[in-house]
């Protein structure tokens, strides 16, 4: 089955290097990104541009970075929460902020994961390995409407 | 003395004098020629305490032109004796003298103290002064490290937020130049973009390392018993690094239970065992034994445990065995790489824990680094222990890798 993930970061540079780790991982689903909380609201809600579902399909998976300018990611992920239909969507916080309260805020708004920004091309590939292996088959074993317990991954504890 | 109290004390003379006649008057048909003077030296007596040595000796010649007046026959004569009145008179006279004496010092020794004592109000209400000026000055002083120490933190993650995306672009990209045209560029163009590539990693792992050392010297420390087998054997099993490496882990059951820091522990250890890996002559299989051993320090340190993790990498030389556990230190940073902070964590996190580091070394035949901590409680069986850290590690996730992420729900490594 192919998904789609939702890469939701301000960062251009982050947003390129994500893209080509995919291709370089040869991940069979699609990578979709917006540049700011308040595109990644209008994709989810597709509106504008967004409108056109085959274009732009809905994901089943979001990697949210939370520091970006004026909506942030804690914005958007309450947000998410709020709405019904995004209750079990798996959100993975990826940025690059390990300040605690980040932390603790991103999974208690319900953040399935908060995983701290891979540093290389080589850790960046790892954590696409990590998202093959587990976080991409979640809907083939997670009951639905299940909630991924938030995993506080230590930043440097990541390979 | 000041000048009032000198007249007052002249009053006091004069009235202790006056009513020492008074009494000696009403009892004189009583008295007749006896005790004349007794009660005049009580006026002396008061005289002087009033007033000081002045006062006294106008009480004792006021007393002694009344006494003789009055009670000394003959009557209404001054200074006429007979041979009893002289003796009288002569005793008079040295009991006032000792009198206004004895009194006189008694008054100074009174006022001495009085002094002292008002001396030492005013130190006292000086010292209260200065007691809340400091205490408010700490009080400043704290709010304002407590507020200086903040805006470091928040600089430090902001540091590791801004700072670290332009390094990862700059990784990223040299990667990707390197893996999309490498086949294009020669093998000298691939060999600089491979070296931009680790340098800039090599960056952003120094970065992160002086974060975790940040980190490991502000945690908030709560101890409880931490099974090392365990944690061992999940580090042994999990950290990629030691996979990689070919090791051999050779860990001597049973090894003691320890009271600790289950996360702090991880860090020291896989630092530990990664540089015992990391560290050894090419192509050489890097071997590791661990073992515990129970240190007796004497009642006041109370039991500790000792863990040895001896390596048969390079050593290290003599010289270099204590500035090894400073930060930025590395002894062979073209070699082995390594930002330098691994050993200040170690020694920073087991500090914490209120134990202790060290390692014993020869160049070139391995080292044996220990770290010794406090045993976990005797009474303690090491199933609880490890029901308890599993629970410790399963919940906290203080431990949680990428291989968390991979299977957060089934990780239960076997334990024991």
């Amino acid at each position: 089955m192919s998904l789609c993930v939702l890469h939701i970061d301000d960062d251009e540079n982050d947003v390129f290097l994500l893209k080509f780790a995919w291709e370089q991982a040869g991940l069979p689903h699609r990578l979709e990104a917006v540049r700011s909380g308040g595109e990644a609201m209008a994709y989810l809600q597709r509106q504008g541009e967004f409108a056109d579902s085959t274009r732009y399909p809905l994901p089943s998976l979001v990697l949210l970075d939370l520091r970006m300018p004026r909506m942030n990611g804690l914005e958007v992920l309450e947000w998410l929460r709020s709405q019904p239909q995004w209750q079990s969507l798996v959100v993975i916080a990826l940025t690059a902020s390990a300040y605690p309260d980040d932390i603790a805020r991103a999974c208690k708004l319900g953040a399935n994961a908060y995983v701290q920004k891979p540093g290389t091309h080589d850790e960046l590939m790892g954590f696409l390995r990590a998202l093959q292996s587990f976080w991409f088959r979640f809907h083939e074993f997670a009951p639905t409407n299940w909630q991924a317990p938030c995993e506080l991954t230590r930043p440097e504890l990541q390979p | 003395m000041n000048v009032r109290s000198r007249g007052s004390g002249y009053l006091v003379a004069a009235g202790a004098t006056l009513v020492a006649f008074g009494i000696r008057y009403v009892f004189s048909p009583i008295l007749g020629e006896t005790a004349v003077y007794p009660l005049f030296v009580l006026a002396v007596m008061a005289g002087t305490y009033g007033g000081g040595v002045g006062p006294g000796a106008l009480a004792a010649v006021s007393g002694y032109l009344l006494a003789d007046y009055f009670f000394v026959p003959p009557i209404h004569v001054i200074g006429r004796f007979n041979s009893t009145a002289a003796a009288d008179l002569a005793m008079y006279t040295f009991a006032s003298t000792i009198t206004i004496a004895l009194v006189e010092s008694l008054r100074r020794v009174r006022q001495k103290l009085e002094a002292d004592i008002a001396a030492r109000r005013t130190l006292e209400g000086q010292l209260q002064q200065i007691h809340a000026e400091l205490e408010q000055t700490v009080a400043r002083r704290t709010a304002k490290l407590i507020e200086t120490i903040h805006e470091l933190e928040m600089l430090s993650y902001s540091l590791s937020h801004d700072l670290r995306a332009p390094l990862r672009a700059m990784e990223g990209y040299a990667r990707m130049t390197e893996l999309k045209f490498g086949e294009g560029l020669s093998p000298e163009a691939r060999q600089l973009l491979q070296r931009i590539a680790r340098s800039a990693g090599r960056l952003d792992a120094l970065i992160k390392d002086v974060l975790t050392y940040h980190r490991t010297a502000s945690e908030a420390l709560n101890l409880h018993p931490v099974n090392l087998e365990a944690l061992l054997d999940e580090l042994v099993s999990s950290r990629p690094e030691l996979q990689m490496a070919q090791a051999s882990f050779l860990i001597e059951r049973p090894l003691r239970n320890v009271l600790g820091h289950e996360a702090l522990l991880t860090q020291a250890l896989s630092n530990l065992l990664g540089n015992a890996v990391r560290f050894i002559e090419p192509g050489k299989r890097p071997q590791v034994r661990i073992w515990t051993e129970l240190l007796r320090d004497g009642p006041a340190r109370g039991e500790r445990v000792r863990l040895n993790i001896e390596d048969n990498g390079i050593g290290i030389a003599p010289n270099d065995q204590d500035r090894i556990w400073g930060i930025f230190i590395r002894l062979h940073p073209d070699q082995y790489g390594g930002s330098g902070i691994g050993l200040a964590i170690v020694r920073k996190a087991v500090e914490s824990m209120g134990g202790t580091v060290g390692l014993k070394s020869t160049l070139g035949h391995g080292s044996r680094f220990w770290l010794a901590v406090p045993a976990a409680p005797a009474d303690l069986t090491a199933e609880s222990v490890s029901v308890k850290s599993t629970a410790v590690s399963s919940q906290s996730a203080g431990t949680a890798t990428m291989a968390a992420l991979l299977k957060p729900q089934t990780a239960q490594p076997s334990r024991l």
